[in-house]
């Protein structure tokens, strides 16, 4: 693979534009798999997926208290 | 520890990577026939939950993928996904072990690229003012048709370097994934350049991005 087409490179099939951040955590934090058995809970706009960790629940928990927002727990289809 | 899953490959090809997340170096190690990337997080609170670390620890992981994705076809997990520690490894992936070898033998050798259609005239719609049901199926069907005419030439332009197409209809716009071999790619990227573009429609192509989409089998294979 080239240097070039190893980047997560954009191109506007009419005009030109770079790849974006937002296309960058859009991927990241929209597409993959999602363990069997996850939980998943919002914080601040974005869904975090925990497994069988019931301690660090408890430290989101807190976290979102600090930035002023509940918890959300989100039913969720696991996938794939 | 707790661990931040990054993705399963095939086990016959281990990457060593040299991006870390949240300053903690990948750990790979093979396991029931696969590959699992990961990285041990001391504090995942530290790491994950302000706001600004979080993005930081995103574009870490999205670092992580492409050196991966540079040499072999990763499976990504959603990020951030956390472990309890290294012990449930095993345990956690077991359960869907076939599904992973069986979507890594479909993805092999491949990348995905995704492409957004957007219309002009579909931006300034109006959603917010209620229309008839009448002119509301209308929009419908002109929505569907352009979406098709789109897709055909799509498929038409790169039939022979696409091994498969997804597609999901979005708010404003409608997105295509294209599963492409590796060997292909330039020739995908040429075709769609060669196409042109189609009036009043603008078409925005990224990639290469590990090939999520095509994970869960069509329905048809199932």
């Amino acid at each position: 693979m080239s240097a070039d087409s190893d980047s997560a490179a954009a191109l506007s099939l009419e005009g030109g534009e770079d790849v974006s951040l937002l296309d960058i955590l859009d991927h990241v934090l929209n597409s993959g798999v999602v363990i069997h058995g996850s939980i998943v809970i919002s914080l601040a706009g974005v869904d975090l997926v925990y497994v069988g960790l019931n301690v660090l629940l408890t430290s989101v928990e807190t976290a979102l208290r600090n930035i002023n927002r509940g918890p959300q727990p989100l039913p969720r289809t696991p996938r794939p | 520890m707790p661990c931040l899953l990054c993705c399963v490959t095939r086990p016959d090809s281990s990457v060593s990577v040299a991006a870390v997340i949240c300053e903690r170096a990948i750990q790979s190690r093979a396991l029931l026939g696969l590959r699992l990337y990961w990285a041990e997080l001391e504090n995942p609170e530290a790491c994950l939950a302000p706001p600004e670390s979080l993005k930081k620890a995103a574009l870490e992981f999205h670092q992580v993928l492409r050196e991966i994705l540079a040499v072999t076809t990763p499976i990504p997990f959603r990020f951030p996904t956390l472990l309890e520690s290294e012990d449930v490894l095993e345990q956690q992936l077991a359960p869907d072990q076939q599904l992973y070898r069986d979507a890594l033998a479909r993805v092999a050798g491949a990348v995905q690229y995704d492409i957004v259609a957007t219309w002009a005239d579909e931006q300034a719609v109006d959603r917010a003012t209620p229309v008839s049901g009448r002119e509301y199926l209308k929009r419908r069907q002109q929505s569907a048709g352009r979406v098709a005419a789109v897709e055909s030439k799509l498929k038409s332009v790169t039939a022979d370097c696409v091994r498969e197409w997804r597609g999901r209809q979005e708010r404003r716009a409608h997105r295509w994934f294209a599963l492409v071999p590796r060997e292909c790619r330039e020739r995908f990227i040429a075709s769609l350049r060669a196409a042109g573009g189609s009036e009043g429609v603008r078409l925005r192509l990224s990639g290469p991005w590990p090939p999520a989409e095509f994970v869960a089998p069509l329905p048809d294979h199932e």
